[in-house]
């Protein structure tokens, strides 16, 4: 299995104008808005007289300012209409001309995880927030926890209020040693560790003498160091069926086989094989309107082809190379992270749509093998509730092909659709064979006949019957 | 790729993902450079084909130049092209510019209104039909369950929070509060019977990224958009009574897009010019609700 690492490889320097969406997120006033208010003014990304404004209104109001007003100044004026990116907050980068930073609001409170994990799972980035004082807090562990499990690889982690501690490393090194080893334990590895100040402005976007014990960067120079997503262009070819096309109006005799490039590239000629029907065919033309006439595509142009074979496949199959050892397999089971976000909780026996690539396929839940984050009682074994993490095994009514996510992040990431509810993602860990679990039991059986088992027939059971809170596995 | 060439191959992923999942759809086409992009993309993605119905909402007000540069373009591209327009309040001059209702009122009355009413098949529709070449009333139509429309989320606040596929329910109103997750682009497609669904595959183009692939592609849009000589264009296409040209001498795309990166709109929003938005804080969120694109 390849590492997080070299699965979300990174593309060097885009030369042109580039966005890039980071999400910052934190518990509730551990300095998220601080330190977006201070990236603001610091990279002189206002508009003219803003700052200013904001400072003489706060004088002639007699009140203190503070660098988060600005974000609520700027939405003020977004509400008139009157920047030009009204919607999103940005910032540019001072080092790297023509890069621009959107920034995603990431709410603490729980109410608006779904409108956060919307937004964060469009961002390249994250920026973690943690008080120094208050040290690692709840949400700092859950927003590690969702990071890990939208599958973004670079983690910034800015420990702040360093001010209000008197820039004493020790203290910073407690907590970037706590929370080093809750995202180790998640397989999550930050890019850095920075501490600073983002009230007094310290190591934002200059070094700060008051922490001349720190020797690593800037948060903006490491910024500046994160990479747009690799398009993914040497890897295995793949690419999900998203329809197939034959319009006859006008004479048009072609079907055209249409979808958008995960990986790799496939070139005229090429003989594909579309999972998990195992069909092959060979690639006649590469089909578009208005552009010219080309004989390859790559990952991530929305494409379609025409087949040298006439064959019956359907949306929601995946094309690869018929010669290439694509690590695409088609399963009926998988074992997964998932975060569950249903108005309904998730529960055994209950069938759910889940959708991967442009696959639809019926789901159970076949076991929940951890509970994950801080909600670690023993009810979550019976299902998990809206806000919850797990590590689970999902069975499903019929093939489909996929990845895990570190092989193939697009064929390895799912939504899971409770009746008309959007109810939950996730990321695959792996495919299991049929072996790896008995489909003919359901688990929640199994496990109740075996603790009777145990309480009936204990001395059949001596490992267990000493320890009765060890783990066991069936 | 590039930033454009990603653009457009996410939105092309889009139309096809909303061609897939509805019934009936249709595309919003208010002739704007926006509409025109989008029916660029579509074009794309079907290869040269146009599988739905094009709606314009006519509200009679829109500079006349607008109206005969559609039925061109209709004729030129032979696309079904319906026009839905709230005909009694035109008949009994309930609108801004007879004095009879404020902005906000007039855009409920001739925009929202007419959009719900000709979505849902309720209100006469006019329809060109390509194969004939010529016009029909139809009083009652099916329904559209979907329509494809063209925001874009850095016009206005309120559009920042949509989702790219986005319910409505059987009043066709929009709760921004209480939307699902949308996670990468598993886009949820399911919805309950009669639920209505707005897809936006513009969401996240910018006014600079909508012109820049204007000119990569070179396509043709209304010349409204460029100084014709007396050094005004507008910047954003509406009504007549609301929406002011910008002085400004851009005279082709590329004008356009110095002027957005360094020339004079680089602080300005687009629609500064539309009055409607500036009646009261708030008002497009509001139209938005009951409604309006």
């Amino acid at each position: 299995m390849a590492s997080l690492e070299t699965a979300i490889d990174l593309d060097e320097t885009d030369t042109q104008t580039e966005r890039m969406n980071i999400v910052i997120t934190g518990h509730v006033d551990h300095g998220k808005s601080t330190l977006v208010g201070r990236l603001l003014a610091d990279t002189h990304s206002l508009p003219q007289g803003k700052l200013d404004g904001v400072k003489a209104s706060c004088e002639k109001n007699g009140r203190v300012f503070e660098y988060s007003m600005l974000l609520d100044a700027l939405e003020d004026e977004q509400k008139q209409g009157i920047t030009i990116d009204s919607a999103r907050v940005f910032f540019k980068s001072l080092a790297r001309p023509g890069r621009e930073y959107v920034i995603i609001d990431a709410p603490g409170h729980i109410e608006f995880l779904r409108n956060m994990l919307s937004g964060a799972s469009r961002a390249v980035a994250a920026v973690l927030v943690i008080d120094a004082l208050e040290g690692v807090a709840e949400n700092s562990r859950r927003h590690g926890l969702l990071l890990s499990l939208l599958g973004i690889s670079q983690v910034l982690v800015v420990i702040n209020k360093l001010d209000l501690i008197n820039y004493d490393e020790s203290i910073y090194r407690k907590i970037r040693n706590e929370y080093g080893q809750y995202l180790d334990s998640l397989k999550v590895k930050p890019v850095a560790f920075i501490p600073v100040s983002s009230r007094e402005g310290k190591n934002i976007t200059e070094i700060a003498p008051e922490m001349a014990w720190y020797k690593g960067k800037t948060v903006l120079e490491v910024l500046d160091g994160f990479k747009s997503p690799k398009s993914e262009d040497g890897a295995f070819f793949a690419m999900p069926l998203q329809d197939v096309y034959r319009f006859s109006d006008a004479g048009d005799e072609r079907r055209i086989y249409a979808g958008t490039l995960v990986s790799g590239e496939a070139r005229v000629g090429d003989r594909v094989r579309f999972l998990p029907s195992n069909k092959e065919a060979h690639i006649k033309s590469i089909e578009a309107w208005s552009a010219p006439a080309k004989t390859v595509v790559r990952a991530g142009e929305s494409t379609g082809f025409t087949l040298e074979e006439d064959i019956y496949v359907t949306s929601g199959e995946v094309l690869v190379e018929a010669d290439e050892n694509a690590p695409v397999a088609a399963s009926t089971r998988i074992r997964a992270n998932i975060i569950w976000l249903g108005v309904n909780p998730l529960t055994f026996g209950k069938s759910y749509l889940l959708k991967l690539g442009n696959a639809k396929v019926q789901a159970k839940l076949e076991k929940i093998e951890r509970v994950l984050g801080e909600n670690n009682g023993e009810d979550g074994y019976y299902g998990l509730n809206r806000n919850e993490c797990g590590s689970v095994i999902l069975g499903f009514a019929r093939p489909i092909a996929l990845s895990s996510f570190y092989d193939n992040a697009s064929l390895g990431r799912f939504v899971l659709v409770d009746g008309f509810d959007a109810a939950g993602g996730g990321i695959v860990l792996e495919a299991l064979s049929e072996a790896d679990i008995h489909p003919e039991l359901p688990t929640g059986f199994e496990e109740d006949l075996f603790l009777l088992l145990k309480k009936y027939f204990p001395h059949r059971f001596p490992e267990y019957g000493k320890k009765p809170n060890q783990d066991y596995t069936i | 790729m590039n930033k454009i060439e990603k653009l457009e191959a996410q939105s092309i992923f889009i139309i096809r993902e909303a061609y897939k999942s509805f019934k009936n759809i249709g595309m919003l086409w208010s002739i704007g450079k926006d509409s025109t992009v989008l029916l660029w993309l579509a074009k794309k993605a079907f290869f040269g084909h146009v599988p739905f119905d094009l709606i314009h909402i006519d509200t009679h007000y829109k500079i006349p130049e607008m109206i005969a540069y559609r039925d061109q373009l209709a004729r030129d591209l032979r696309i079904r092209l319906v026009v839905g327009e709230n005909r009694k309040a035109l008949a009994n001059k309930q609108t801004f510019q007879d004095g009879n209702l404020d902005r906000i009122a007039c855009c409920k009355a001739l925009k929202s209104e007419a959009l719900n009413h000709t979505l849902d098949g309720s209100w006469p529709r006019r329809i060109y039909e390509p194969k004939q070449g010529a016009w029909t009333d139809v009083p009652r139509d099916e329904p559209y369950n979907a329509v494809i429309v063209g925001v874009r989320s850095d016009e206005e606040g309120s559009r920042s929070k949509e989702r790219v596929f986005s319910a409505r329910d059987e009043r066709s109103e929009w709760d921004a509060s209480a939307q699902p997750p949308e996670l990468w682009n598993l886009y949820k497609t399911e919805f309950a019977p009669k639920t209505h669904v707005r897809v936006h595959p513009l969401l996240e183009w910018t006014e600079l990224n909508i012109w820049e692939y204007i000119e990569k592609e070179k396509i043709t849009v209304i010349p409204s958009y460029f100084d014709q000589g007396d050094g005004m264009r507008y910047r954003s296409l509406g009504c007549w009574p609301c929406t002011s040209p910008v002085a400004s001498t851009a005279r082709n795309t590329a004008d356009i897009i110095e002027e957005l990166i360094s020339g004079k709109f680089r602080n300005i929003a687009e629609r500064s010019g539309r009055a409607q938005d500036k009646d009261g804080g708030g008002t497009l969120e509001a139209l938005r609700k009951e409604g309006y694109m």
